[in-house]
């Protein structure tokens, strides 16, 4: 491979010879040998995941009883991941990955002064800043000094494309890529003026989207590529289109997805049991599929969620919204286990907890350790040195 | 002196006719009523442009707020008789499914009644239809969240009648609508256990705007608001003594024995609402913020809320007829907008659909905060859906059904109905003689409407 050619012009070329079909578009180990590219899948919590009731504190088991008379997890409806933790029941399928050691739960993520604005916490979380600062780009938007030759720095399937927005990087958003692709084909490249935001924004949108149809559609339309069942719900076909472009070498960056309904204020046993069900089954279909195709080592997928919620229940059989919050993280490179300090359940009823890791320790570690771009600083004082990954 | 004297006045009367045309002149420009039509109302109609021609900048404004209609008809499935919340839990689940199955489809019917609303020729008060967006935005609640579709036909008919009127009777009105109330919990909010959700929001979207106030803030306005819910019989907004906190709270400095209008009072006497409002408005017209402008303006919102002596102001000011072009279209404003330009073209039917897939989905914004605005409208998921919608307003146009309108829309050219033509390139050629020349007006009308300037206003 001597010719020195994008994967977009050598698409483009093939097309001329009339190869398309023939030869496979991308090859599934990457040219020249070089790395795979890692990617990291996002996953968003919509709404303010309840995370104590997902990561059952046992060590503190009183309390959480006595703080959610109506609303704590009794032992059937749990599952022991050991002496301190157990996962909401409907969080399982996990468990595969606690055992084998590649699911990490950082504990306690949240950041001085917390925001339990829905809109004003999410944008703390997706763009990295202090809560009295503000800031325009998502703690990823500057991945894209090194362009993926996809044309798509980053994949946002769903709502919210905040972590990635802002940068120069580009940004497809869908809720699913195969309905739209076909129909951005037929969109035609257009120069224009770029004294006008609104009008440049319009343009890079129709000019990004003639382009990277012409590249993933292809890609997209390839069958049997991804072979593991993955589930019927909406994040069930996110994740295996993500699955699909992945196994098929795509250089993308950041996947994001998200899933909505986690605000739950009122009636939130079932709700929530029912959200935690359709998470918990797409990162297994998922997980499966990458150890399948051997990408595992590949990715990272991480959850995130504006904040967590108060632990004490409130009158409606929910809770209000809250602070810190547990996350999943992993991935074959993931060491798995606990990372962080579980906080303590408030002695005031009222109260919220205290975080003990700030969540941009989590950023800044997958930006060092994981994309190795340590010149990218998310927060004064913050170090990027969580023992998230295998060291090897 | 007689040749002089000829020259005097010649050199008078030019000055004269000068001043005519200038922007003190009696009458708009087409580019002016362009764009007056494009921010007040749904885009460049033929009648709207008619009428508003001939005016001046203040003479149209005041023709824009003019109400003139009442409310939309409620669909009949919206008047019956609500089944009372005690009665659910004889309901077996079949029935329960029944039940869920027609309100849904009756939540459906308003969505469409209010899009044939929208879309209708009787229906002229393009602003006012703005402004209720605008306020439902503001105040938002959700058909999804909301049981019957009745109580967010109430509420809009509550938005209807206050949305050119005055903010604090909007205010007072709105908290206490019950779709309002279970669309934020406050059904659910008692002295025992409170329920923060429409504390909050009142003070972080409808009045304050983060920054104005504190955490404890919102526990004592929630607390003030204790009691305030629905009676579950018939579903009119009830206070219930036994559930309010009567202790004493302290609000923004103030301490008092407050319940919900005396919250409502403290807040109305903070100048930041009025300044958040007012902003708020602002860039509902202009595409940037002008601080100067908006606080000169707040200040006299402050003084009485006066709505539509605010829109007057911001609609007066030099920097939105400055600012043509500069902003994107809403779902509902393309497609509206372009329903109008061609009356018949698109099914009403079909508009609660094609808006929703650009991301604005009728009386049921995504959350709290409202849709999108602005720029964040498009992304490549929405804009592929608004293209695909401009394709279909020119699809199986038969010229010699649209004559009227095609003579309207071609006469000055296609491109002279974007809001910035300049951008469409090139420019269109002026077509007059539809009987003849039809054919040349749709496929030029196709070529402007699927032109990235076209999402422009």
């Amino acid at each position: 491979m001597a010719i020195k050619m994008n994967r977009r012009e050598l698409i483009q070329f093939l097309l001329l010879v009339g190869a398309v079909g023939t030869v496979p578009l991308v090859c599934s180990a990457p040219l020249g040998g070089a790395r795979k590219q890692r990617a990291l899948v996002l996953v968003e919590l919509n709404g303010g995941n309840d995370s104590l009731n997902c990561f059952i504190p046992l060590a503190q088991e009183a309390r959480y009883k006595a703080l959610r008379p109506a609303l704590h997890l009794s032992a059937e409806e749990r599952v022991k991941l050991d002496d301190n933790i157990a996962l909401h029941k409907a969080l399982s399928p996990l468990r595969n990955g606690w055992l084998d050691k590649d699911l990490a739960l950082v504990h306690g993520l949240g950041y001085p002064g917390p925001n339990l604005s829905h809109f004003r916490s999410i944008e703390i979380w997706d763009t990295a800043s202090n809560s009295d600062s503000y800031k325009t780009t998502g703690w990823l938007s500057s991945l894209a000094k090194q362009p993926a030759k996809s044309g798509v720095d980053a994949l946002v399937l769903g709502r919210n494309s905040g972590p990635v927005a802002g940068g120069k990087g580009a940004v497809l958003q869908a809720d699913l890529l195969r309905h739209f692709l076909g129909k951005s084909r037929q969109l035609g490249h257009i120069d224009g003026a770029k004294n006008n935001a609104a009008y440049s924004h319009l343009l890079s949108v129709q000019n990004n989207l003639v382009s990277v149809a012409k590249d993933l559609l292809p890609i997209l339309q390839k069958k049997d590529v991804v072979k593991t069942i993955f589930p019927e719900t909406l994040l069930g076909r996110q994740l295996a289109e993500i699955a699909q472009l992945i196994n098929l070498g795509v250089d993308t960056r950041v996947y994001k997805v998200a899933l909505s309904g986690f605000d739950t204020h009122r009636n939130q046993k079932p709700v929530h049991q029912r959200l935690l069900s359709q998470l918990s089954a797409a990162l297994l279909a998922f997980r499966e599929e990458m150890i399948r195709s051997g990408h595992w080592d590949d990715v990272v997928v991480m959850t995130y969620s504006e904040f967590g919620r108060r632990p004490k229940m409130n009158g409606s059989g929910g809770t209000d919204h809250g602070t810190a919050a547990s996350h999943i993280v992993m991935g074959g490179k993931v060491q798995g286990g606990h990372i962080g300090t579980y906080p303590a359940l408030p002695e005031k009823d009222n109260a919220n907890m205290q975080f003990t890791t700030d969540f941009r320790a989590l950023y800044q570690t997958v930006l060092d350790r994981w994309f190795e771009f340590p010149d990218i600083r998310l927060a004064d004082g913050v170090e990027g040195a969580l023992p998230l990954f295998r060291v090897s | 002196m007689k040749v002089l004297s000829i020259e005097f006045y010649g050199v008078l009367l030019a000055l004269l006719f000068a001043s005519c045309y200038s922007s003190l002149s009696f009458s708009l420009t087409f580019a002016e009523a362009r764009h007056l039509s494009l921010r007040a109302g749904f885009g460049p109609e033929s009648e709207l442009i008619n009428r508003l021609l001939p005016l001046g900048k203040g003479k149209a404004i005041t023709y824009l707020l003019q109400r003139r209609e009442k409310d939309f008809s409620v669909p009949p499935c919206a008047q019956e008789t609500l089944i009372p919340y005690m009665q659910f839990k004889d309901f077996d689940d079949e029935k329960l499914m029944a039940f869920r199955q027609s309100q849904n489809k009756c939540k459906n019917a308003l969505k469409q009644a209010y899009a044939s609303h929208l879309l209708s020729n009787d229906s002229n008060d393009v602003l006012l239809h703005r402004m209720e967006l605008f306020w439902h935005n503001h105040f938002t609640s959700s058909l999804a969240k909301v049981p019957y579709a009745a109580l967010m036909y109430e509420q809009h008919n509550t938005i209807h009648k206050n949305a050119l009127g005055s903010f604090r009777v909007l205010l007072h009105s709105v908290i206490r609508d019950p779709a309002m109330i279970m669309y934020l919990d406050n059904n659910n909010n008692n002295k025992a256990k409170p329920n923060e959700n429409l504390g909050r929001e009142l003070l972080e979207l409808f009045t304050l705007g983060v920054g104005n106030y504190s955490e404890k803030d919102v526990k004592e306005v929630a607390r003030a608001l204790t009691g305030l819910s629905i009676d579950n019989a018939n579903f009119v907004p009830r206070f219930y003594p036994e559930r309010h906190d009567y202790a004493k709270k302290t609000i923004l400095g103030q301490t008092g024995y407050f319940g919900l209008d005396a919250v409502l009072e403290i807040l109305l006497s903070k100048p930041e609402v009025a300044k958040y409002i007012t902003r708020k408005l602002w860039l509902e017209f202009v595409s940037e913020a002008d601080d100067k402008a908006i606080s000169r303006l707040a200040s006299e919102f402050y003084q009485d809320w006066n709505i539509s002596r605010l829109i007057r102001g911001i609609l007066m000011s030099q920097a939105f007829w400055d600012d043509a072009g500069n902003m994107t279209k809403s779902p509902l404003e393309l497609v509206v907008g372009g329903a109008r330009l061609l009356p018949g073209m698109v099914p009403s039917k079909s508009v609660p659909n094609l808006v929703n897939r650009m991301g604005q989905n009728i009386f049921d914004p995504p959350n709290v905060k409202g849709w999108p605005i602005g720029s964040d409208w498009i992304n490549s998921k929405s804009y592929v859906e608004r293209v695909k919608f401009t394709e279909q307003l020119t699809r199986g146009l038969q010229p010699k059904r649209y004559k009227k309108s095609l003579s309207f829309l071609c006469e000055r050219g296609a491109s002279e109905l974007a809001a910035s033509p300049v951008l469409v390139t090139p420019a269109s050629a002026k077509i007059t003689d539809i009987a003849v020349n039809g054919e040349a007006c749709v496929d030029d009308l196709a070529r402007v409407f699927e032109h990235p300037a076209w999402q422009l206003k």
